[in-house]
């Protein structure tokens, strides 16, 4: 018996032509080609990416809607944390986290701007910006200022009553000689959600870059722009020296035009590189406790006093500690939410009269206002007095 | 405006009267940055006042002086209720009744100027 084997036949030029082109894309060949651990980690983006704080909008610690910012004070916490608004000549507004968030890219708040006076006229020092500073040590893996800069990508998702360009600006104050560097985007269409992207390039050592818990940068996203701002000429994506007119050009937007106009926006990320990769999500705690790092608003209600430190020689007022949850950025202002809040204390009803004393690096020391020598102790039992921590940029 | 705030064993602080901050003397804090320009731009006089000077009452100051109860009764048992007198007698003199305390404005420390000259 014979047993008879057949096999297709092979096309050997073809398999090796297989052999050149893999079936991979382009990105895929730079994994594959990658020769160390280190050089596919860098190609993947792995890891904690995000440079920019509460880019999902999820932390409001200071109250999640206000009325009436109209440029006086300005460049205030609105809102949401670690976000301030900045304007001049753009009408009034209310700030709010919001829930109307892209469909179907996992973020679950927003921040909505609604103008409720509007200013049509765009006159020359008019602008309407969003604004948050970046601390520098937040940002030394850019190595701005060596010859080993890194670039950054921006990407956000916008959602604008009004079309046009904006214009998305990156301040350096950590360089020794404020330097600047912008690049438009446009709105295409009203009311619907958009997603944005641009990469900027890095800041080599022509100008030194200095790394410590101060303003390293500042991004600043333009919706008006008066001549002031955008008369300059010439290329845009450039790092150059601080100049007025050089920081808005392109901007077209006035997103203060009517009182139809609202403005939301969220899943801003800021990443190292030319790539722009999905968005760095994080838990609530994680995303509270970066924020905490610059502000901290929480509740006295349970708080003990240690005990009255006496007028003769002492402090003449109950004492407390106020534990911290995080170390913050640096020495903090502190401010109180119903500082005299009368019936704060039990037992005896005291009025509080709060201070402070000093500062730990995860405490401070709270003079309460109480002198009562009745009790060894106290505690507040009103829900109304909050002590306000603040180590912002 | 502000107001400087000086607490026994504590350093200074600031205490601004539009909203009620406290604020550290530290380089990092953006309030106190604004304090060192606001008085760089206005001057001393216009911006910022000196801390409260208090001087305490009678029964304060009274009450810092006299010996603890178990140093009184020492005394009692080991001189006289004559001496003991005569000792208490001695500090309620010191600080008469007619010292009600009092509370000034003292000036502004010097150190304000000292890191407002440093300023660029």
């Amino acid at each position: 018996m014979s047993i008879r084997i057949s096999q297709p036949a092979i096309n050997l030029r073809e398999k090796l032509t297989e052999v050149d082109t893999p079936p991979i894309g382009a990105h895929g060949s730079e994994l594959m080609n990658s020769s160390s651990v280190n050089e596919s980690f860098d190609l993947v983006k792995a890891g904690r990416k995000n440079i920019i704080i509460n880019g999902d909008m999820q932390i409001a610690q200071r109250g999640t809607s206000k009325t009436g910012f109209n440029g006086s004070p300005n460049w205030v916490f609105s809102t949401v944390d670690r976000w301030k608004l900045g304007m001049s000549g753009a009408g009034t507004w209310t700030s709010s986290q919001d829930t109307d968030v892209p469909v179907g890219q996992g973020f679950t708040k927003s921040w909505k701007l609604d103008c409720t006076t509007a200013d049509a006229a765009v006159d020359s020092g008019d602008y309407f910006l969003l604004e948050q500073r970046i601390e520098a040590n937040r940002m030394a893996h850019l190595c701005w200022g060596t010859a080993g800069a890194k670039p950054v990508t921006l990407s956000f998702w916008v959602k604008s009553a009004v079309t046009g360009d904006g214009n998305a600006m990156f301040v350096g104050d950590g360089f020794n000689t404020t330097r600047i560097i912008n690049q438009t985007f446009t709105i295409h269409n009203a009311n619907e959600w958009e997603f944005k992207t641009m990469s900027f390039l890095a800041h080599g050592p022509e100008n030194s870059f200095t790394v410590n818990t101060g303003t390293g940068m500042r991004l600043w996203i333009w919706f008006k722009a008066g001549a002031t701002w955008t008369a300059g000429q010439g290329t845009r994506n450039y790092w150059r020296n601080n100049a007025s007119n050089q920081q808005a050009p392109g901007t077209t937007i006035n997103i203060a035009s009517s009182t139809s106009n609202n403005l939301w926006i969220t899943g801003v990320q800021l990443e190292e590189g030319y790539n722009v990769t999905p968005f760095d999500y994080k838990s609530y705690d994680e995303e509270l406790r970066e924020c905490q790092r610059y502000f901290i608003r929480r509740f006295l209600l349970g708080q003990c006093s240690t005990g009255f430190s006496q007028s003769g020689g002492g402090y003449n007022s109950h004492l407390m500690n106020v534990p911290l949850p995080c170390q913050m950025r640096t020495q903090p202002t502190v401010t109180f939410e119903n500082a005299t809040q009368s019936g704060t204390f039990q037992p005896g009803g005291n009025a509080a009269n709060f201070g402070t004393l000093g500062l730990g690096p995860d405490f401070i020391s709270v003079t309460t206002g109480s002198t009562s020598t009745t009790w060894t102790t106290q505690v507040v039992s009103h829900s109304a007095p909050k002590i306000l921590v603040h180590a912002e940029l | 405006m502000y107001k400087i705030i000086q607490r026994t064993g504590f350093p200074d602080q600031i205490y601004r009267k539009s909203d009620g901050a406290w604020i550290p003397k530290a380089s990092d804090n953006t309030d106190y940055q604004q304090f060192l320009q606001d008085v760089n731009e206005r001057g001393i006089s216009n911006t910022v006042e000196g801390p409260d000077v208090v001087t305490p009452d009678y029964k304060s100051q009274r009450m810092s002086e006299y010996p603890s109860i178990e140093d009184q009764l020492d005394k009692i048992y080991h001189t006289s209720l004559t001496a003991w007198k005569s000792e208490i007698k001695a500090i309620k003199d010191k600080y008469p009744k007619t010292n009600s305390g009092s509370t000034a404005v003292g000036s502004v420390p010097s150190w304000v100027q000292e890191e407002v000259d440093k300023l660029p």
